[in-house]
């Protein structure tokens, strides 16, 4: 071939390749429908009881029961769809786009309410956890269509004919008559739901006020505690729309979700949490320390113990007795104190296992743990006023901002590092550590570059922290980044405070981070959501999901989302005080 | 053999290249990495620096375009070398010290390492191959007023 052969035959595939861009983009963009279309259903304790099109507000033609929930979603926009299970995935919108089927010239829909009742978004594809899960799930969305058609989905998926549907949320309202009582824990007192404080229709950084963040604090700190059972025990995990509780259970997040409720309990001072919060610790306190060695650590009946629920029910103790809660913790906090220093290596960085029969530490790392055993230790400190504690967390503070994250592109790589931000605030009035301050100012600088902006996805994203327009943002990451934020917050408003003004423009960014975070993770609190694709919306309300459309509530969620509250109001209260 | 006696297409294609490079550089490390590092930042100016000088010169068809884009080339590959080397032994570091959270660090290492392959070790390596042995060069001129 002649290199100018070759320049025209290049020139022609590149000129295919526009033509080719253009073309797939109008095939599969949403066109307008010619008449507007709106879907109507019926719930009722969160299954669909009934539904009827509505056709350019066509009347009514039967009412529905009176007991039932009423939602209207419009159709206002179509597009081609291919259910070939290689492109079906990452076809429709998490949460905006839900499917037409025809067959045998019968219509049915899929919408959105369908498929986030069924939880179908972000189910097609699962990596590693239910967490990490991408595109729609074919087979739910074939078995919502094929059931209103009244065929067998492989029936419906070989002669059917489908088209993605945009849909929009007109209305919904509740039962026009009183639905029934939750089935709440009574025999602990519970109180009745507490009156809905009006929100604002969009919570954004820029309507963020006290009475706001307080009232999310409360929402979710009710939520968990009214999860915990007489034994102390979280329901660790709920699938919200059956109100079913999912099995597994974490005692580091037991931990930190006691550290919440110790949070909560104080700035709420309500009864009823701090109850709550006290079944729960007992619960690690007395069922769940054992030897380890000549120690005493939170572990299983196992041969391995880890670090991670020591560190964090240790925070959970300090924040006990440091509000006064229950000061009778002070013992097991020392006890747990000893422990964690002796897993620490001379060089600071801790050993995350220990083995109880050998009665020797495993010297294997990993998330989170060596910046949650700092921040405890830091914790502990201003309880125990031991000396040791303090010097092991500055150790461990200066490894994990040092040495420890240091190799070619650390700068532009980090992991997850909210507990170290928290642990140099924690220290910074006894042992400032300016390099560790630094370390977690870049971090927050390369987590500010990951944080959406309104426009960058098709979601309600602005202010969370994602990896691109394709997937659905998380909730948590933001609720942890803003915990972090809202700990160096208080670091450089200490320092503007102290009359160094050197940090003053990177306050306005980290407060900017803060406030945007916030905001995106109220948006999604479940206040009270979608009551009526809740099987029991009492239940659920006040918790944090896993992101807008994955409604698995785990009591993580909730405790990140409201340390980082409680975070925002001490911000408040100390920049107010200036 | 001289600049003006070398294919016309290759010297442009080749001036092309280094100019979309140096933009690719310097933009990618400036607008893209979020924090800067004295190291990486040095690096990618001297790297837009001379890919653009040579760039130019190439298309200009400049007396110093051989040489000029000899020398480009040439530490263009030692740093791009440097820094492909730096890259994957990272990825395999981190994996190996890191456990959970290397394992995607590791992933993103070797991703950015083949990204960067093409641009700052194989162009400059076609480079100097196309620009040939610098004796060849010397030889050319001595021989040169024989063939005019």
């Amino acid at each position: 071939m002649t290199p100018r052969a070759l320049v025209r035959l290049l020139g022609g595939y590149a000129a295919f390749l526009v033509l080719l861009c253009i073309g797939v983009r109008a095939w599969f963009a949403l066109s307008k429908p010619s008449e507007e279309i709106v879907v109507e259903s019926w719930w009722q304790d969160g299954k669909r009881i009934g539904r009827r099109l509505l056709a350019n507000d066509s009347p009514p033609m039967v009412a529905p029961p009176l007991s039932a929930s009423v939602s209207k979603e419009a159709i206002v926009g179509e597009a081609p769809l291919f259910l070939h299970p290689l492109v079906f995935a990452m076809a429709l919108v998490p949460g905006k786009d839900g499917v037409k089927a025809e067959i045998d010239g019968k219509i049915a829909y899929a919408t959105v309410d369908d498929l986030l009742a069924r939880q179908a978004y972000d189910r097609g594809h699962v990596w590693v956890h239910a967490s990490f899960g991408w595109g729609v799930d074919r087979a739910i969305v074939l078995h919502v269509l094929s059931e209103e058609l009244g065929v067998h989905a492989s029936d419906l998926a070989s002669r059917g004919r489908f088209r993605r549907v945009r849909f929009e949320r007109r209305s919904s309202r509740g039962p026009a008559v009183p639905p029934r009582v939750s089935q709440l824990p009574q025999e602990r007192s519970a109180p009745p739901p507490a009156p809905m404080q009006a929100w604002p229709e969009r919570i954004t950084e820029a309507n963020l006020t006290r009475e706001l963040v307080l009232d999310g604090v409360r929402e979710a700190a009710m939520h968990l505690a009214h999860s915990v059972d007489d034994d102390g025990r979280f329901r660790y995990l709920v699938d919200a729309p059956k109100n079913q509780t999912l099995p597994g259970y974490n005692w580091p997040r037991h931990s930190g979700a006691t550290f919440f409720l110790a949070q909560a309990a104080f700035v709420l001072d309500d009864p009823f949490v701090r109850y709550a919060c006290l079944r729960a610790a007992s619960q690690l306190r007395d069922r769940m320390m054992r030897a380890c060695g000549p120690h005493r650590c939170v572990s299983e009946k196992g041969e391995i113990a880890e670090i991670g629920s020591s560190a964090l029910a240790l925070i959970a103790f300090t924040e006990i007795v440091r509000t006064g809660a229950d000061g009778a913790y002070r013992p097991a906090i020392e006890e747990l104190a000893s422990f964690l220093r002796s897993q620490q290596r001379e060089d600071g960085e801790f050993q995350h296992e220990y083995d109880r029969v050998k009665q020797a530490p495993i010297d294997v790392q990993y998330l989170y743990f060596s910046g949650e055993a700092t921040l405890a230790l830091g914790r502990t400190h201003r309880i125990t006023g031991d000396a040791r504690d303090l010097d092991a967390a500055r150790r461990g503070l200066t490894r994990l901002s040092g040495r420890g994250w240091s190799f070619f592109g650390s700068r532009y790589y980090f992991g997850e590092e909210h507990w170290t931000c928290q642990a140099v605030s924690e220290l910074w009035d006894r042992v400032p550590d300016f390099e560790a301050l630094s370390f977690c100012s870049r971090w927050h600088e390369y987590q500010r570059r990951l944080q959406l902006d309104a426009d960058e996805t098709p979601f309600d994203a602005d202010g969370a922290f994602g990896l691109g327009p394709l997937v659905s943002p998380r909730v948590t990451p933001a609720s942890s980044r803003g915990e972090a934020a809202g700990a160096l917050l208080d670091v450089l408003v200490g320092e503007r405070k102290a009359g160094h003004d050197e940090r003053n423009a990177e306050l306005l960014l980290v407060k900017r981070e803060f406030e945007r975070a916030l905001a995106f993770v109220m948006r999604h609190q479940l206040h009270p959501g979608p009551t009526h694709l809740f099987a029991d919306p009492v239940a659920v309300r006040g918790a944090i999901p896993g992101s807008p459309v994955d409604w698995h509530l785990r009591i993580d969620y909730a405790q990140h989302a409201g340390s980082m509250m409680v975070r925002w109001l001490e911000m408040h209260a100390l920049t107010a005080s200036k | 053999m001289a600049i003006e006696t070398r294919d016309r297409r290759a010297r442009i294609g080749f001036g092309i290249a280094n100019l979309a490079v140096s933009i690719f550089v310097v933009g990618g490390v400036f607008r893209f990495l979020p924090t800067r590092w004295w190291v990486v930042d040095t690096g990618a100016l001297v790297v837009g620096v001379l890919l653009a000088a040579s760039g130019v010169a190439l298309l200009a068809k400049a007396n110093v375009a051989e040489p000029l884009t000899r020398v480009a080339a040439a530490v263009v590959l030692v740093l791009g070398l440097v820094l492909f080397t730096a890259l994957v032994a990272t990825a395999g570091w981190i994996s190996g010290v890191y456990g959970q959270v290397g394992v995607s660090g590791a992933i993103i290492f070797g991703l950015v390492a083949a990204l960067v392959l093409p641009y700052v070790v194989v162009l400059p390596a076609v480079e100097l191959v196309w620009l040939g042995p610098r004796a060849a060069r010397t030889r050319d001129r001595e021989i040169a007023p024989e063939r005019s």
